[in-house]
This record gives C-alpha cells, structure tokens and sequence, in this order.
C-alpha cells in the first residue's frame, strides 16, 4: 500500500526525469517526439465487475465466469453431467468434475478439435 | 492564420458580433455536467453564442456538433425575468428551482460556461449590462469567466464595477492560453490581446476585486513557451489564484474541428494531433481525450511552486493533479474570503474540495483517506431533487418514466459505483482514487492513492502539506 500502489516506484521516475533531461534546449517538434516516444500513459489494472458489489473486491470475484450456453438443450445436456443450483441464480455446484475434465485436456488425454467441434 | 478557419469561425461564431440577439428564449442557467467534481455547479450564460472565436473553444466542438445550428440564431436570457427569479420572484418553472435551492441562499453564480459575458456581442449591445448592475444590487455573489478585456475597459462598464468595488460581490477569471500577443493571435480571432488582459486585471485588482488567472485551456506548446513570464506578470498585475485545465480532444471530431485541430498540430509541433492524443491519453476516460499525467507534471510543477512561493490560490480542474488544489474550489476562489463572504458560498460536496483534504492529510499525518459516496455528496439538496437531471447527459437510454425520477445523486451512484464508467473516479482521476471496498449502503469505498510524484516533490522541497 502506498507511493507504489500505481506508477511503481522509481519507473514512472526514470521516465519522466529522462524527459525533464532529454527536452531541454530542444524546438516544439522535438518535445512532442520525445513526449510520444517516453510518456506513453500506463494502463491501469482491467477489473471484472462493471457495477460494484459487495463481491466485486472479494477473492471468489476475481475466480468468477459466467457462462451462457448456446442454446437450451446444450445446458439440460450440462445438467445431465454436472450438479447446477438454480437458487438465486443459476450456479455450477462442486467444481471437481468439470476440473478433471479440463485436466484430462490439459494432460492430452482427450483432444478437441476446433473444425469439426469434437472431442476425442 | 489558416483562411479555412476563419471562414468557420465567421460564420459560426463572429457572424453573430454584429447580431442584437433575441431578448428571450436561451435557458440559463442550467447545472454543470462537471457536478461530481465542481465547486460552482449553478453556471450560467446570457446567451447562446459567443462572441469570440477561440480555435481551441471546447464549447464550439459541442454546439458545431449540432446539426440544428447551421442558422444562427442569437438568444439572449430573458434579462428582466432572471432579475425577478434571482430576487426572489421566480416564475418559470426552472427558475423557481434554481431560486429554491441557489439563488434564495445566494450561491455563488458562475458566469461563463459555454460563451464569454463581454465578447464582442455585449460590447456592441450591453444586452447583459442591467442583469450584473442587479447583481450589484442585491449583493449577490458572482464570478465571471472572461477574455472581454474591451468591454470591462469600456466607460459603462468601469463606472459600474467602481460602484461595486467596496461590496466585493464580484470575482472575475481571466483566461488565457499565453502571455504572447502575436502568438495568442494565432488561436484567438477577435479576442482582445494577453497585454490588454493582464491590463484588466491590474484594474479590477486595483479596485480590490478577487481576480484568477484562468489558464485554461492549457495547451502544452503554446502555454508553456512562456509561462514563467507570463505568471510574474500576472502577479504584478494583481492576480489572487492560478486556475489550470490542459486541453483535451475529442475524439468525435467533425471538418471545422478537423481543420482546426491540424491547425493546433502544425503550432504545437506535431504532424497529427489525434495521433498525438490517442498515444498520450488513457484510454480508461473514455473518447474525451485527456493527456495522462507523466505529460502534464513539469508544468503542474512550475505553475504550483510559483503559486505556493507567492501565495496564490493554486487551482487545478483537470482530473490529474486535481489533489493539488489549495482551495476546495478548482476554479480558484478561496476557502475564506472575509471581504465578502459571500464569495465563499461554494459547495464543498464535490470530489475536488474532498482529494484536496486527502492529499493534505496524507502529507501532514500519513494517514490515507477514504471517501464514501454519501459523505463527498451530502449536504446539496439540489442533488435528490428530480427536476434539475433532465437534461444531463446520463438520462439518455432511460425510459421517460426513469428519466423523470433521475436525480443528479443517482447518476452520480451509478457512475460512483460502476468501475468501467470513464467517469468512475478510478478512471477519471486515474487511479487517484482506488476502490478497496463497499460500504454498507452498497457503494464503492475509494482510498487516496499516493504516487510517486508527491514523493519525488517532497524530496525536491515542494510543500504539499498547504
């Protein structure tokens, strides 16, 4: 917390002192060169939530998708093979089956091919 | 000066300095869309269209905008209503809002949002001559925002503010892009020169009024060539305050902006100005392009020592370095004012007069402030009533029965709480403020962020505890 929060300590610094040395003495021209070349603005962190809550800062927001499936019958297909609450609002319950499915992915166990949509 | 421009200039805004406008029909005032972070959100114009013509008017980038303005059709306020309304007569509708919640307990009026009160048309016509003798009158406290050095210099005029010099309900912004004649020559058609300016603000500092040094728009490449001298030179001249704002571009840019805007590109010294605008803004503020803070700091710095070391009001509008201000008010008038006090009757229920607190305490304690929504805006009932949000931007896209329960603190809420909106103090303070939680009424809670350039400062001997 503090002075490094956003511009990190000592980076925004050296450019800025950089440009402070490098623009003296130089025409209009120059200036805005160097400006272009040294002062580009950094970006600030991208957030998940347009709207806030009181969810927005907390950790499980930021492991947080929505998905929508394209068509009902893809999701009663979905609910068929993993456990879905629809108290509150539609909600994947117990995670571990979808994660040994990706995992299986991930190990080349099974392969998805983008053309034809199917995995093998 | 390139012909194109002052073909569009006279015939979008000069044709109109020989023009007697219409004695009624142009509604002012009205509240700035600048609410969540202004000190003086009742502004005010008497007439529709300027008689200036400022290549760099972000006023002209708005109305050119508007397919219905290819006819000009000069309006003026209708005088002697508003001087009814302000005295506690109100008719109109809007006027008996704006006395309920502004005039009744004299709020301070600012004059000179979106067109110059003594352009070239009031120095032809004096049409807005017995509304500010009225305000004389009542005492009642009001800041004008104005290059007319002409007309402030005009017999009519000097009689009138000499008769007002010992009530002090005036203060007077004088604007200006630099100190040079011939440069300023180039960006301004038919505005009197940067020497007879400072000549007007010698006068009315003579006469004891509150004058402000509006560098606004700053334009990096043409302010800065030579601001030192121009600064000494208002403060011998008699200024109290600095107010700066750096030139922003919009990115929706129609031909006679266009023109301009290479204009500007050739004297500033680079061959695309959107370039140029579109490299150095953050993107997070959306198509209203601003220069992000790396850019502005060596001229923020100069400007804010000069006015520390001399006691000046520094005042900072844009949304970088707004934390700066050393008044609550970023258009520069003070905190306290003992020769009238009315012209303290500003609202402190607005984001600059809150980071200005913030950046104050973290510099004397170290202790980091939190803002919450309901604290920054409480206290301005103007902000629950649903009359005085119908025409603000944000209701577009609700539906009419939505648009008509609208009040300013709703839009406000929304943008407050939503961290994609360019307006969302995150974005457009740019991480001045950044939420770290919400509150129990729902709403984000923002902490001040220190950077690094307060540190670098404060090694360098620059106080920032003022």
């Amino acid at each position: 917390m503090g002075i490094q929060d956003f511009l990190g300590k000592g980076k925004a610094t050296d450019r800025s002192t950089k440009y402070e040395e490098l623009s003296k003495g130089k025409t209009e021209g120059e200036k805005r060169k160097l400006e272009m070349q040294l002062l580009k603005p950094e970006k600030i962190p991208p957030h998940l939530s347009g709207l806030a809550d009181k969810n927005t800062f907390s950790d499980i927001a930021k492991r947080t998708v929505k998905v929508v499936f394209p068509d009902s019958e893809s999701l009663t297909l979905f609910r068929k093979h993993f456990k879905v609450s629809d108290r509150i609002e539609p909600s994947l319950l117990g995670i571990d089956k979808l994660m040994a499915v990706v995992q299986l992915l991930e190990d080349r166990k099974i392969t998805y091919d983008d053309k034809s949509k199917k995995a093998s | 000066m390139d012909k194109e421009i002052i073909k569009e200039a006279n015939r979008f805004v000069l044709g109109c300095k020989n023009k007697t406008p219409e004695p009624r029909g142009y509604g002012s005032p009205r509240i700035s869309s600048e609410v969540a972070d202004c000190s003086m959100p009742m502004t005010f114009d008497n007439l529709s269209f300027c008689g200036f013509g400022c290549v760099y008017c972000f006023a002209y980038f708005f109305k050119s905008n508007n397919p219905a303005i290819n006819e000009i059709s000069l309006k003026s306020v209708d005088v002697d209503s508003t001087i009814k309304a302000i005295s506690g007569h109100p008719t109109h509708k809007n006027e008996k809002l704006f006395y309920k919640h502004f005039y009744k307990r004299k709020f301070l009026l600012h004059w000179g949002g979106l067109a110059d009160p003594f352009c070239n048309i009031e120095h032809k016509n004096y049409c807005a001559f017995p509304l500010i003798e009225a305000l004389g009158d009542m005492n009642y406290p009001t800041l004008f925002s104005t290059k007319g050095a002409h007309t402030l210099l005009s017999p009519k005029y000097q009689k009138l503010f000499q008769k007002f010099s010992k009530q002090r309900n005036f203060a007077f912004q004088i604007s200006m892009v630099t100190g040079n004649d011939a440069l300023a020559r180039d960006v301004e058609i038919g505005v009197p020169s940067p020497t007879k300016r400072l000549e007007v603000i010698k006068y009315l500092s003579d006469m004891g009024y509150w004058t402000i040094l509006r560098l606004r728009p700053f334009i990096i490449g043409i302010t800065d060539r030579d601001l030192e001298s121009l600064l000494e030179r208002a403060l011998e001249a008699g200024i109290k305050g600095v107010s700066m704002e750096f030139f922003a571009l919009d990115a929706r840019a129609n031909v006679g902006m266009k023109t301009r805007y290479d204009w500007l590109a050739k004297l500033i010294g680079t061959p695309d100005l959107m370039k140029y605008f579109s490299m150095l803004s953050p993107s997070e503020r959306g198509g209203y392009m601003r220069l992000n803070r790396l850019v502005k700091a060596p001229h923020v710095k100069t400007v804010y020592k000069f006015c520390t070391e001399n006691k000046l009001v520094y005042a900072c509008s844009d949304p970088d370095f707004k934390e700066l201000n050393t008044s609550g008010s970023c258009c520069g008038m003070p905190d306290f004012y003992p020769a009238n006090p009315l012209l303290q009757n500003w609202t402190r229920s607005q984001l600059t007069y809150h980071l200005k607190e913030a950046r104050r305490l973290y510099h004397q304690t170290g202790e980091l402030a939190l803002f919450h929504l309901t604290d920054v805006y409480k206290d301005e009932p103007f902000l629950h009533d649903p009359n005085l949000a119908n025409d603000h931007v944000a209701v577009i896209g609700h539906c009419t029965a939505d648009r008509y329960n609208l009040t300013q603190f709703h839009i406000l809420q929304e943008q407050w709480n939503n961290l994609r909106s360019p307006a969302n103090p995150r974005n457009y303070l740019h991480m001045k403020m950044v939420p770290v939680s919400v509150d129990e009424e729902g709403n984000v809670v923002f902490r001040y962020n220190p950077m690094d350039y307060e540190e670098r400062w404060v090694e360098e001997g620059i106080d920032l505890t003022i």
